[in-house]
């Protein structure tokens, strides 16, 4: 089930007003309606692969409930292999077969091999890299010794199950969300309020802008050839808009969805493309996920603690998997290692923890060396980008040297690249304006008469309903 | 809680109140449907030439060609001047409304043909399309409630299809519908067709536009995969004309009449055609029976027509190439003048 659908439309206050009023008898009764909710949710979309996200549920269950009555090291090292195993098994296979059996295949054919195996018609089950991700961490938590294991079986499969992020994140630790289903949830206005306001600017930024965006970058991707080195460029820069609009405008919906029934998810972008350098950069996109291998992967790997050589390879391992974990594509691995390159000179250079506040905190604009960098810093991740949404190596390299060679071809935009720049130009003054919050419209006019509020909400309602681009799937639905 | 309710309850009434107003206020006539609207400028430029027009979907407008439609007619002693406005996924009830505003404009017209099709049930995925909505208004809701309340679908099956209509309409009204004025005319002259009759078959819309392109090759790669699909159409015609089983959907079949006798006392003579290829003709089996029945013309009867469902007069599965086109029109125009010779 899409959030920006019907479907959706009806679910959400049909599931918020049982919640509330039905179900609200009792916690155990709460929760267990979530899950209901949260499976119906998902088998929306494939019934049958409820299976499976009700294995990897009772597969992490138990192994959490065995790791806490494991007495001896290698026994708890077992339980945490197989959890490893299970998960990342199930997540290779659904995600990386093909693409490893091809890479074989290809291997084989350099040393003059012919080798054929059937090529499995393997369907990607949606979200299958975020839950797989949620699970693991709460084994792994469990595994240190930095949660209790529950024997809440409810609990935990509201937790692993929770339609509101449960296809495309923000991937949660299981101490932040896990004990949330533990407690009592009393209805409070003003997180509800925020969670729809929140929620409302997700659906802008999902299809209006990111939709609207798709058309123009999907323009120039599909027909880089004979379009100029300009056109390119805006592209590249339409769809780093295209994908932060999707996916920060799903966490938005996610977040917001989840304040109705009085839940707190985790922040996952932070006004990115308003960070100075590569690594304020990765500290406000897609939160989740890059905490998440810096805390299971990075640091158990030594971190930056070492010898800068450890450190390197560290952050060159962190940034390639993290690229891996988007797609079973080269291009994804490409485009990881890309920023993993754009991140070594801050690393060696120890400057990667320079810019911990927001750019121009406390003042209205920029000045010139911040708008500098921001815009250098924009321009290093558009590049990286290109190869992020090329079909190919082959395609991105291709882009990439079209740019520079068809520079001299003049460029020809049509009407509906001028109204997504206005768009664009009114969406990143909103989001400038309001970088100091969670989210970019939660205080917008906070301090006006309740008419001027809802009439700039009426305002992106008619936005959403009028300027819908094409409807485009969300991006993160392939992971 | 009851607050945040009531708020929310308020703030949704306003932008409805609000969004009607202004529409109400502001809207003009806007199409929904660019070829059809492209259609329609082009013929108010000369309508005084056009006494005879064609309604209805791609069925209509790649198959049927008003100049070899004309010469045949006009041979035999009938004057007309023909138009066609058939128009790529133009269904019911579209074509009401498209017939609905031609015959208001047009009161030299002597005849129209309407090709008979099922009432569109709405694919969630065109649910907030313009086309879907455009035309859209009570009397057309309650064709299509009644339709599918005397219909042989199931309850939760008449449910989904008159619900998506009613989203539809209320996405209409909410959805600030004036500000679509915005919104051009997309389509090309090629809709026109070659001699501007408003007839295109696919053959010469490769040849005349890249406009559609991918989709019309596609469509036509489906065919070039699986021909069987062509003899599995043929049995469905087969069998439903061959057995005469029919399901009678009677408000279907009085609506049909009251058209036909609504024309007429404007002297427009209404003919229906059930356009071959079709996966199911009950519900036009049962308004043959009518006292409507001499006006149908059953192009689709794969037993007397079997050269509609051959792979050489194909272009995809549910359109014929332009000899296909050619066969077609050429059979309707003498079915037509068999029925006017004996009315």
């Amino acid at each position: 089930m899409l959030f920006n659908s019907i479907d959706f439309g009806f679910f959400l206050p049909v599931v918020f007003l049982l919640y509330w009023f039905v179900f609200n008898r009792n916690l155990k009764l709460q929760n267990s309606f979530i899950v209901i909710a949260s499976y119906f949710f998902y088998g929306w979309w494939d019934w049958r692969f409820l299976i499976l996200i009700f294995f990897s549920s009772m597969v992490d269950f138990t192994i959490g409930i065995r790791l806490s009555k494991a007495h001896t090291p290698a026994a708890r090292k077992s339980y945490l292999l197989l959890s490893l195993f299970i998960n990342l098994g199930l997540l290779g296979f659904f995600k990386y077969y093909n693409f490893f059996l091809d890479n074989f295949i290809a291997a084989f054919k350099i040393f003059g091999y012919s080798f054929n195996p059937d090529r499995l018609n393997i369907i990607l089950p949606v979200g299958i890299s975020f839950y797989t991700f949620q699970t693991l961490s709460y084994t792994i938590d469990v595994y240190r010794n930095n949660l209790k294991p529950t024997k809440d079986i409810i609990s935990f499969m509201a937790f692993v199950s929770f339609f509101p992020q449960l296809v495309a994140g923000p991937i949660e630790r299981a101490s932040n969300l896990l004990p949330q289903f533990f407690k009592n949830r009393n209805f409070n206005y003003a997180n509800a309020v925020n969670g729809l306001r929140q929620m409302l600017w997700g659906f802008f930024k999902k299809v209006v802008i990111a939709d609207n965006c798709a058309e123009i970058a999907n323009l120039y991707f599909n027909d880089y050839q004979e379009s100029s080195g300009i056109e390119l460029i805006v592209g590249a820069v339409f769809f780093a808009f295209q994908i932060y609009g999707d996916f920060s405008g799903y966490s938005d919906i996610a977040i917001g969805t989840s304040r109705l029934f009085g839940f707190n998810l985790m922040k996952n972008f932070a006004f990115p493309y308003f960070s100075r350098d590569i690594a304020e950069f990765w500290r406000r996109w897609h939160i989740s996920l890059s905490t998440w291998f810096r805390d299971y992967l990075y640091i158990p790997l030594g971190g930056s603690k070492g010898t800068l050589t450890k450190s390197i390879r560290n952050t060159f391992i962190i940034f390639i998997v993290s690229g891996f974990w988007h797609g079973a594509n080269w291009t994804f691995i490409a485009w990881g290692a890309i920023n993993a390159l754009y991140f070594l000179p801050l690393l060696i250079t120890n400057k990667n923890r320079k810019n911990l506040n927001y750019a121009a905190a406390g003042r209205l604009f920029a000045n010139f060396k911040e708008i500098r960098q921001i815009l250098f810093t924009f321009m290093l991740t558009c590049l990286a980008w290109i190869f992020f949404r090329a079909d190919s190596l082959h395609h991105a390299y291709s882009y990439i040297r079209a740019i520079f060679f068809n520079l001299s071809l003049t460029p020809h935009f049509k009407l509906k690249f001028y109204f997504c720049l206005l768009l664009l130009i009114f969406f990143v003054i909103v989001e400038w304006l309001g970088r100091s919050n969670e989210y970019a419209i939660q205080h917008t006019f906070a301090n006006n008469h309740k008419i001027v509020r809802w009439t700039f909400y009426y305002f992106l309602i008619i936005a959403i309903m009028v300027l819908a681009g094409k409807q485009q799937e969300f991006i993160y639905f392939q992971f | 809680m009851k607050k945040f309710i009531l708020n929310i309850f308020l703030f949704l009434l306003l932008i409805i109140v609000y969004t009607v107003i202004l529409n109400t206020l502001f809207t003009k006539s806007l199409s929904g449907n660019d070829h059809n609207l492209r259609k329609t400028n082009y013929f108010n430029k000369y309508k005084n030439q056009y006494n005879t027009f064609f309604i209805g979907s791609s069925r209509t407008f790649r198959h049927i060609n008003p100049l070899i439609f004309d010469s045949i007619v006009n041979a035999n002693g009938l004057t007309i001047n023909s138009f066609n406005f058939g128009t790529p996924a133009t269904y019911y009830p579209e074509c009401f409304y498209v017939l609905e505003n031609l015959i208001q404009n047009n009161n030299h017209i002597k005849y129209v043909f309407l090709e008979l099709q099922q009432v569109n049930d709405i694919g969630k995925v065109n649910l907030f399309a313009s086309k879907t909505f455009y035309y859209l208004n009570t009397k057309y809701l309650s064709f299509i409630t009644n339709y599918a309340l005397n219909s042989n679908m199931n309850f939760l099956h008449k449910i989904s299809f008159i619900g998506k209509y009613y989203i539809a309409y209320l996405y209409k009204l909410i959805a600030a519908r004036y500000l679509l004025i915005l919104q051009k005319d997309s389509s090309g002259d090629y809709v026109l067709g070659k001699n501007k009759n408003g007839f295109l078959s696919l053959n010469d819309h490769l040849l005349l536009t890249t406009a559609e392109y991918k989709e019309i090759n596609n469509n036509r790669g489906k065919l070039l995969k699986d021909t069987t699909v062509l003899r599995k159409r043929a049995e469905i015609s087969i069998r439903s004309f061959g057995s005469g089983n029919y399901n009678s959907n009677n408000y279907f079949n009085k609506y049909m009449i009251n058209w036909v006798n609504k024309l007429n006392k404007l002297n427009v003579k209404l003919y229906f055609i059930i356009p071959p290829r079709l996966k199911s003709y009950e519900e036009f089996i049962a308004l043959q029976k009518t006292e409507i029945g001499n006006r149908i013309i059953n192009m689709a009867d794969a037993s007397l027509y079997p050269q509609f469902y051959q792979f050489k007069y194909s272009f995809d599965i549910g359109h014929l190439n332009k000899y296909g086109a050619d066969v077609y029109t050429r059979i309707l125009s003498n079915q037509f003048l068999s029925k006017e010779i004996n009315d």
